[in-house]
């Protein structure tokens, strides 16, 4: 591991403990506080990919998952949020838009339709501009040319949810969001494992003091052995996550959206009746861990992407 | 060999089902999920519908697995108001019979069973609540937690230690069931908010705290309540099964719908998607003859545990794994549908009632025995 990934990794770990640990259950309940906009943003995490010519520090792909893992340990939305930011976000804002949206002064929410093939109105996010697409075209809404209506969605609560009723004209954008999800499929490992980490590591400590029959759950052989396997899976999975190219990063992001899956409906089930609630934080990544893998890996389109990547040409589209 | 339900069960399953769909709407569904708000009104409607026949528990278990298809919460939630029933029916003196289970058997009363603790679930005879008999009544100290209707049942049966074991190996000697109000001085309850799921359902903590109990709430023996108890989840477990089963098939309902629907509109569905369909339908037949064969067994008064843990810990399993298949075949329009609700749901079918893993030692301890 390099030095600059090691340092990032140690500070993006750092905020996570110090400014969203304590708090990752108001995140849930009532939404990321607005002063924690301002400090991904004064921590250098909002902005992070915008290009040294654009006066950003222009961190590559592996150094800005280095940035999400970490933050989705502890919340998994703001890591969304970052990382949606950094990829969509800064292509549809220009100049003093831009600035605002980075700086924290403004929001942007980002509807469903930009993922899927089906023309929805729903969004993740908690009001500010808006994009999305309208009839196959990419476009961005200011905050007067919608009308929301908000709602507690499955997963990612922290940035809320709404459905919206387009009423102006907006903006056209010039994006290929299919490039950018590919492109970008390092990062979006990243926040999977990053979920699967913070469920993991309850996990761990929970099953290391919680006793029955008289005994620690983690001297139970089906819980060791169990929890041993999937933290063993997630370090070579993390291992490749930083280490392998772009390429494999692609080809691996269906197993890595199913490992997330896997290994928070473990956590849950080791917590026992505590981690169905709220309180012990671990039924959280369970939400976002399935949620993500329609919103923004997508089950079908992504797949069929890396069979044909594999075989040279079109494949599993029957 | 007959797969098919009797007549009277078909015709009765008939009229659950009419019963569910015209009022388990997804408008209370979703206000009763969010406000976490008990549906005392659906209570007894379902109730003066005549839907809990207790003399016949098949057409328990059906109406269980009809209500919870089409919404797990609001379908769950309509059964409990009898939760621990068979326990006062089995061996309630008929003082507790008269006083107690004949209100809730009428509708006007909910009662809950109170056995989990917060230091522990699985571990039945761990538990920490003691009772002390002074006179003609026992005190009694301790708590349970995670406890269904909680914070709105009448009555709890609860399970205590009144003696120390003779043996440190039988830790379940010397535990006792008794009948516990509400009213009851030294009772208290708080009500557990912000769970995943089931949140139309009432869950509570119990707090015991030098509660009067008369000595005539003895359930049965003293020193017999862990056989009680264990008996009691013998039946629970099979509907649980039928909660499970109830939650994949409304899972399968909504998939096989977007499927439809989208074939329909010209859109080509993957043969992917389609397998997955076909598992979660294959998984729900095989659950549900698992289901019927434990029931069976156990309605015919030869419970065979073994079975019964197999149909829980299987079903439950089809109830989760259903949910997730069924997400995936239906994208980002079933992350924003009510499957979401249901894939909250169906978690904890793999925790209440004996987690997957107490399932499995059941089974397996049962099978070197041979007793299977």
């Amino acid at each position: 591991m390099n030095d600059d990934l090691k340092l990032l990794l140690e500070s993006a770990e750092e905020f996570g403990k110090l400014k969203l640990m304590d708090i990752s259950l108001q995140i849930e309940r009532n939404g990321i506080p607005d002063n924690i906009y301002k400090e991904l943003y004064l921590q250098g995490f909002l902005g992070s990919t915008l290009s040294e010519k654009e006066g950003g520090p222009g961190l590559d792909h592996t150094l800005h998952s280095a940035i999400l893992y970490s933050l989705a340990r502890y919340s998994p939305s703001v890591s969304v949020y970052t990382y949606l930011v950094n990829t969509l976000g800064i292509i549809a804002m220009k100049d003093s838009e831009r600035e605002k949206l980075l700086d924290g002064s403004v929001r942007i929410s980002f509807g469903t339709g930009l993922f899927s093939d089906e023309e929805t109105s729903n969004a993740a996010g908690s009001g500010g501009f808006l994009l999305t697409s309208k009839h196959g075209r990419i476009m961005i809404f200011k905050e007067d040319q919608y009308e929301m209506k908000k709602f507690k969605p499955l997963g990612l609560r922290g940035m809320s949810g709404f459905s919206y009723e387009l009423k102006g004209e907006g903006k056209s954008i010039d994006m290929d969001v299919d490039k950018v999800l590919k492109e970008s499929s390092r990062e979006i490992n990243a926040i999977f494992l990053g979920i699967s980490s913070g469920a993991l590591d309850k996990a761990v400590e929970y099953t290391k003091v919680r006793k029955t029959f008289g005994q620690a759950l983690k001297n139970y052989s089906p819980v060791a052995f169990r929890l041993s396997e999937l933290m063993s899976s997630l370090e070579v999975y993390r291992d490749g996550l930083f280490n392998s190219n772009d390429r494999t990063n692609f080809r691996i992001k269906g197993i890595i959206s199913d490992f997330s899956r896997i290994a928070t409906k473990f956590s849950i089930q080791f917590h026992g009746g505590y981690g169905y609630l709220e309180d012990f934080g671990v039924e959280k990544f369970y939400r976002d861990a399935m949620f993500l893998s329609s919103f923004i890996f997508r089950e079908e389109k992504d797949r069929k992407l890396i069979a044909s990547d594999f075989y040279g040409e079109d494949s599993g589209f029957l | 060999m007959d797969f098919e339900l009797d007549k009277e069960i078909l015709e009765f399953r008939d009229k659950v089902r009419r019963f569910a769909e015209e009022n388990l709407t997804s408008e209370l569904a979703q206000s009763a999920d969010e406000g976490e708000a008990y549906p005392e009104t659906l209570r007894k409607k379902a109730h003066s519908m005549g839907l809990f026949d207790f003399t016949n528990p098949w057409k328990v278990m059906t109406a269980i697995e009809e209500l919870c298809a089409v919404d797990p919460g609001l379908g769950i939630s309509a059964t409990v108001p009898y939760f621990g029933a068979e326990v006062l029916l089995l061996h309630g003196s008929d003082y507790l019979k008269d006083k107690y289970l004949s209100k809730v058997m009428s509708g006007e009363k909910i009662m809950g069973l109170g056995v989990t603790e917060p230091g522990g679930g699985s571990d039945v005879a761990g538990l920490k609540t003691v009772a002390e008999k002074r006179g003609d009544k026992y005190i009694i100290n301790g708590g349970k937690m995670f406890i269904t209707n909680g914070s709105i049942a009448d009555f709890f049966v609860t399970l205590v230690r009144t003696s120390p074991p003779d043996n440190p190996s039988k830790r379940h000697h010397g535990l006792s069931v008794f009948v516990v109000e509400r009213d009851f001085k030294g009772f208290k309850s708080n009500k557990l908010k912000g769970k995943l799921g089931v949140r139309a359902t009432d869950t509570a903590e119990l707090i015991y705290d030098n509660m009067e109990v008369p000595e005539a709430n003895l359930v049965g023996e003293e020193g017999k309540g862990f056989y009680y108890i264990m008996e009691f989840f013998n039946i629970s477990r099979i509907y649980v099964a039928a909660q499970s089963i109830g939650i994949a098939r409304g899972a399968m309902k909504r998939a096989a719908e977007f499927i439809s629907k989208q074939e329909s509109n010209g859109k080509v569905v993957s043969e992917d998607k389609k397998f997955k369909l076909a598992d979660i339908a294959t998984r729900i037949e095989a659950s549900r003859l698992l289901m019927y064969k434990a029931a069976s067994y156990l309605f015919n008064f030869k419970p065979n545990p073994t079975l019964t843990s197999m149909a829980k810990g299987y079903a439950s399993e089809t109830a989760t794994m259903s949910t997730e298949f069924a997400m995936d075949i239906m994208g980002s329009a079933g992350i924003y549908s009510d499957l979401e609700r249901f894939f909250r749901d169906s978690k904890i079918m793999e925790i209440w009632e004996g987690t997957s893993e107490v399932e499995k030692i059941i089974i397996s301890r049962n099978i070197v025995r041979g007793e299977y």
